[in-house]
């Protein structure tokens, strides 16, 4: 069995994927809870994961889907970076690999938690070792030749879209590569985040079946149509098929088309092809977010009208849900979806009183 | 959405207290993959609580399940019966365990196999809720149905049991049409039978019902879901699985026309639907399903629409034209259909597999009646008894048979016993006969012992179990079973398949067992009071608890199963404590070695001889010696060594000679006599020579036969001096003129 975790952390992506095998990978590190006020609902991240690493202090992978600051707030405080010493005291969290679009090592405009991420992706690809770049093969050659390196020393570190990263036989899931794809960064000085962002395609393999899982981190239509005309260009079909989403952008109306439409978003024409022709009849659609509005006060996302979208397409059997209203509002958990020879399940046990006393020591008794 | 029954209420208002603490728990938040809906309250108090419940689904489901699914549970004022729990929703799939309902939908979920009462103890809100999520999952998986259960029975209930013989139906049977039975109605001292059973049909037995069997064509799985009410509703929810019963009737019933008799029966419909199991197994299962129709043969042509019968109640008046069928007048019950139990079964409930071998019994007693009956019971082997006993009163404190039998053989009182366990027979053949002396049926008991894979010896009788070990030329192998004096322990010596070891070493291996067994000390010691039954000698019968032999008589019937399959040889003894625990002790078969001298064959185990040597080494270089324990076959002219004593403490063990003293030597030989139930005697003695000497008998040797030949012709008997060499062992008798003499093989 495989476990999928997406964690209540607002609008923000921490995606965890605990593999059968013993890996662990996280794709995106959020660490967005205000620890000054009481009512904020969203997990505390660090100690979440602190406590399920149990004593481990790595992740086979870490990945990280773009630089925005709701995929890698806090960062700096939780891993252990090779490129500064400040980063490597007592406690932090080991990333084997380091997995990166070019845009990250490229941005010039990053700060913060971004600009380490993005200095110790230099580092290692200088290194040339501990990271993978995703990314049209000519793009860094620049960059590169700019160090004294060349294109060709670190080619087995970038991967093109279209390509696929591991073996599901063997390793129990494969990556396949949707986005950043050429046609996009080719002709494009600007890096724009979102549309350079790493969107993968995982297929898990448990008892000679798989679960298909979309990992949109922040893509927009524009560049999540364009990859799905490319993939169905050559052929991909089963690139485009899915069990579980997590869906663009917190359930932006802006991940599925130009409009946000009055009562629902219409999807451009690819987009409609994904979620229309290709989607599980079971499948599981996951916001990454804030739970969604009843109305149109807030423009930012998550957006009524995707939601009503997506909605229509799980009716018969599927099922959407918001990390922050999952299992409720009120308490919002840890999603973890088991995948195992019946592809994915929700898990959803209920605490037990034996379970619930025995994860607190007993108050003192007088 | 389904909408309940009732007035809608809040939570707060509902007056069971079930009904309110369910809804509580649904609103408390406790259970995050709860949400209370709604709350209804009926006239007559029954009240509903409605609920959303999400669940944990995989993506791949066998039923189509939605991970969040609405439920409503309805509660009665008196709390007498499951609360029911409904799907609420229109298109609930036809899944495994739904309840029998008059009306198809709303589908209502079969949560518990137990009874209410049991559930009622324990029930919860939140194990109540649990139970409900749980089953919603698991059917959505297929996982709650047991692989063993039969597909979806198309109707559930506590219907009255049909029981049928296993042969009601046999594949391919279906091209000759229905077919019918008579039928008993069984039970009802009130007149108001408890169940129907199908009878073969015979000739000149009366019966109450007909019943025919019929095959409908294949059906979608669990397209029928609820009870018909009548005849015409029968026949609709049997023609919506594609199978026209209304013409199979209409095609059988001119036969019955003609018949004054089976015309006033009354009709019960058994009905095949033929199912495959839905994934990967190819194998086909019979969905069978039982009507009793409320009208006699007669009325059920003429609401058919077949014939009119006259106004006087005399004959059948040709068929109308323009009959109206009024089938719906013709009220219908489900009967429960179930088949007879037979002897495969019988072992799949005892969680075995029947055993077909042939066996045969050798004495059925109370050990033997009672073990023979359970492993009857769970069907294993089929079996012949021989016995020459007739059953007196007394033994109805103890046997199988009751004493009201006193007076019959008891071979025949124990198969006509054990008939009724099963449609096949597990007794299949008795011989009423002396197995020492046959007489004119020494033929048919060799015919019997001829063709059995084994033969189990519960005579409680040493010359019957020698007469099976040494003048039985068969190849089957031979178990006793026997009890010790009190009762209280069991004894089993089973010789290995290929008869390596026979009954009568196996015996004496178990007697030297006793002799040097300390826990085993007072086994065979203890003697059962005597009850007198009758007026000669032997009419004595020892006291024993009818529970020590049924305990003994299970534990039998545990092992010998696996002890029939098995291949070795076994010496297994339990003892039954005063507090009643049982422990069980088991020795090791030895080989035993057989030596002639002077025209008698010498019986001694191995492990007997092994000791002899240990005894001789630990003295070295001195000799030593003691006394030798036997038991005399002078019909057979055999002597079985059961066992040897060591020197006794006053003897003189030098490098040249052995004394035999005499301190506790005549006490230790009687504690071993009576350890082995005064079946071992005093038989001679035994002396070790040292290293380099052979075991041949000296000068000296010679004249301490000569004295222990004197002694010995005392009681008759011949003296035995065993000397044990370095390398072999030497037998002679009397002043040692003649003997034999044994090389160990290591």
């Amino acid at each position: 069995m495989h476990t999928l975790t997406f964690f209540p952390l607002g609008n923000a992506d921490t995606t965890r994927i605990n593999l059968a095998s013993g890996k662990q990978l996280l794709i995106d590190y959020a660490d967005m809870l205000n620890r000054s006020d009481a009512a904020d609902k969203r997990i505390d991240l660090p100690k979440k994961l602190r406590a399920d690493l149990a004593g481990r202090d790595y992740y086979d992978v870490v990945a990280f889907t773009h630089l925005d600051n709701d995929h890698v707030a806090g960062s700096s405080d939780f891993f252990h970076w090779h490129h500064a010493a400040c980063y490597q005291t007592k406690g932090r969290i080991k990333a084997n690999e380091l997995w990166v679009p070019a845009a990250a090592i490229l941005d010039s405009d990053a700060k913060d938690c971004a600009r380490v991420v993005r200095e110790e992706a230099k580092h290692r690809l200088i290194q040339g070792e501990g990271i993978r770049v995703f990314s049209r093969p000519g793009l860094l050659k620049e960059w590169l030749e700019a160090r004294g390196l060349t294109l060709e020393s670190r080619q087995h570190l970038i991967h093109d879209a279209g390509s696929v990263l591991w073996n599901k036989h063997s390793d129990g899931v494969e990556f396949f590569v949707h986005s950043p794809f050429a046609t996009r960064l080719d002709d494009c000085n600007v890096i724009d985040r979102n549309a350079d962002s790493l969107v993968l395609h995982a297929t898990f393999s448990v008892d000679a079946v798989d679960t298909k899982v979309f990992l949109g981190a922040d893509i927009m239509h524009e560049g999540l149509e364009e990859s799905i005309r490319v993939t169905r260009y050559y052929g991909r079909e089963e690139r485009l098929e899915n069990d579980i989403v997590k869906l663009p952008h917190h359930c932006s109306y802006k991940s599925l088309g130009p409009d946000k439409g009055k009562d629902q978003t219409v999807p451009s024409e690819n987009i409609a092809y994904m979620y229309e022709q290709k989607l599980s009849k079971t499948a599981t659609l996951v916001s990454t977010s804030w739970p969604v509005p009843d109305d149109d006060e807030d423009d930012q996302p998550p957006h009524r009208q995707a939601k009503s979208y997506y909605k229509e397409q799980i009716r018969m059997g599927g099922e959407f849900i918001v990390t922050m209203e999952n299992p409720s509002r009120r308490n919002p958990e840890p999603l973890v979806i088991e995948i195992t020879g019946k592809r994915g399940r929700v898990r959803r046990a209920v605490l037990s009183s034996v379970a619930a006393v025995a994860s607190t020591p007993a108050p003192r008794a007088g | 959405m389904i909408e309940p029954a009732g007035s809608l209420v809040i939570a707060e208002d509902l007056r069971l207290a079930k009904a309110r603490a369910l809804a509580l728990y649904l609103a408390s938040g406790k259970n995050p993959y709860v949400d209370f809906v709604s709350a209804y309250w009926e006239e007559g108090g029954r009240e509903t609580v409605v609920f959303e419940a999400r669940l944990e689904l995989s993506q791949v489901r066998k039923y189509p399940i939605l991970p969040s699914e609405r439920i409503a549970v309805s509660f009665q004022p008196d709390d007498d019966s499951a609360p029911e729990v409904v799907s609420l929703r229109e298109d609930f799939p036809s899944v495994p365990h739904l309840n029998e309902r008059i009306e198809e939908f709303p589908r209502s979920l079969c949560l518990y196999d137990a009874g209410y009462d049991a559930v009622r103890m324990k029930w919860t809100a939140a194990g109540f809720v649990a139970r409900i999520r749980e089953w919603l999952s698991l059917t959505a998986e297929g996982d709650l149905h047991q692989a063993d259960q039969p597909l979806e029975p198309l109707i559930l209930g506590t219907a009255m049991p049909l029981i049928m013989p296993a042969s009601f139906f046999q594949p391919g049977a279906e091209q000759h049409g229905p077919r019918s039975f008579g039928v008993v109605a069984l039970g009802g001292d009130d007149n108001v039978p408890t169940a129907y059973a199908l009878r073969e049909p015979q000739a000149g037995q009366q019966s109450t019902h007909l019943a025919t069997v019929m095959l409908a064509g294949v059906r979608e799985q669990g397209s029928i879901r609820r009870t018909p009410a009548n005849l015409r509703d029968l026949i609709n929810l049997c023609e919506e699985n594609d199978f026209r019963l209304s013409d199979v009737l209409r095609q059988q019933m001119p036969a019955w026309k003609d018949d004054i008799l089976a015309r006033k029966l009354h009709l019960i419909l058994v009905i095949l639907f033929p199912k495959v199991r839905a994934t990967g197994s190819e194998a086909k299962e019979w969905d069978t399903l039982a009507f009793f129709l409320h009208a006699s043969i007669e009325e059920i042509g003429e609401r058919l629409g077949l014939w009119q019968r006259a106004p006087s109640g005399g004959g059948l008046g040709a068929l109308l034209i323009g009959a109206v069928e009024t089938t719906e007048a013709i009220p219908v019950s489900v009967l429960n259909p179930m088949v007879e139990l037979t002897r495969e079964r019988a072992a799949l409930f005892n969680g075995v597999e029947a055993v077909d071998q042939p066996y045969v019994m050798v004495g059925v007693g109370a050990l033997g009646s009672r073990l023979l009956e359970l492993l009857a019971r769970k069907a294993f082997g089929t079996w012949t008894l021989i016995d020459n006993d007739i059953l007196l009163p007394h033994n109805g404190a103890r046997h199988l048979l009751p004493a009201e039998a006193a007076g019959y053989p008891k071979v025949l009182g124990v198969r006509t016993q054990l008939k009724p366990l099963y449609a096949d027979a597990t007794v299949t053949d008795v011989l009423r006969v002396d197995i020492l002396r046959p007489k004119d049926r020494r033929e048919a008991l060799a015919e019997r012992l001829e063709s059995a894979a084994g033969i189990v010896d519960c005579s409680a009788d040493v010359p019957v179990a020698r007469h099976l070990a040494r003048d039985v030329n068969v190849a089957g192998r031979r178990v006793s079973v026997f009890l010790n004096p009190t009762g209280e322990d069991l004894v089993i010596l089973a010789e290995d398949r290929q008869r390596r070891h026979q009954l009568d070493e196996l015996e004496m291996q178990y007697y030297g067992w006793l002799v040097r067994e300390k826990d085993l000390a007072s086994h065979l010691g203890e003697m059962a009071a005597r009850v007198r039954y009758g007026r000669s000698c032997r009419d004595l019968s020892a006291v024993i608890s009818n529970d020590a032999i049924s305990r003994n008589a299970a534990i039998a019937s545990k092992v010998l199963p696996v002890i029939l399959q098995a291949e070795d040889a076994f010496i297994l003894l339990w003892r039954g404590n005063v507090d009643a625990s049982v422990e069980r002790y088991e020795e090791p078969v030895r080989r035993s070695v057989e030596v002639e001298v002077r025209g008698v064959s010498i019986v001694v185990s191995e492990g007997l001889l092994d000791r002899l040597r240990e005894l001789r080494a630990g003295k070295l270089p001195n000799e030593t010696g003691g006394a030798i324990l036997g038991e005399w076959d002078h019909s057979r002219g055999r002597l079985y060594i059961i066992g040897a004593l060591s020197a006794p403490a006053d003897s003189k063990e030098e490098p040249s000679g052995f004394v035999r003293g005499m301190e506790a030597f005549a006490d230790e030989i009687h504690e071993a006599i009576q350890r082995t139930g005064r079946t071992a005697t005093y038989v001679g003695e035994w002396h070790s020579h040292p290293d380099g000497y052979p075991a041949s008998p000296s000068a000296l040797d010679r004249k301490l036969g000569i004295w222990l030949q004197e002694r010995l012709q005392l009681d008759g008997l011949d003296s035995l001096m065993l000397i044990v060499g370095e390398a072999s062992l030497h037998f002679a008798f009397g002043d040692g003129s003649q003997g034999a003499t044994w090389k160990f093989q290591n």
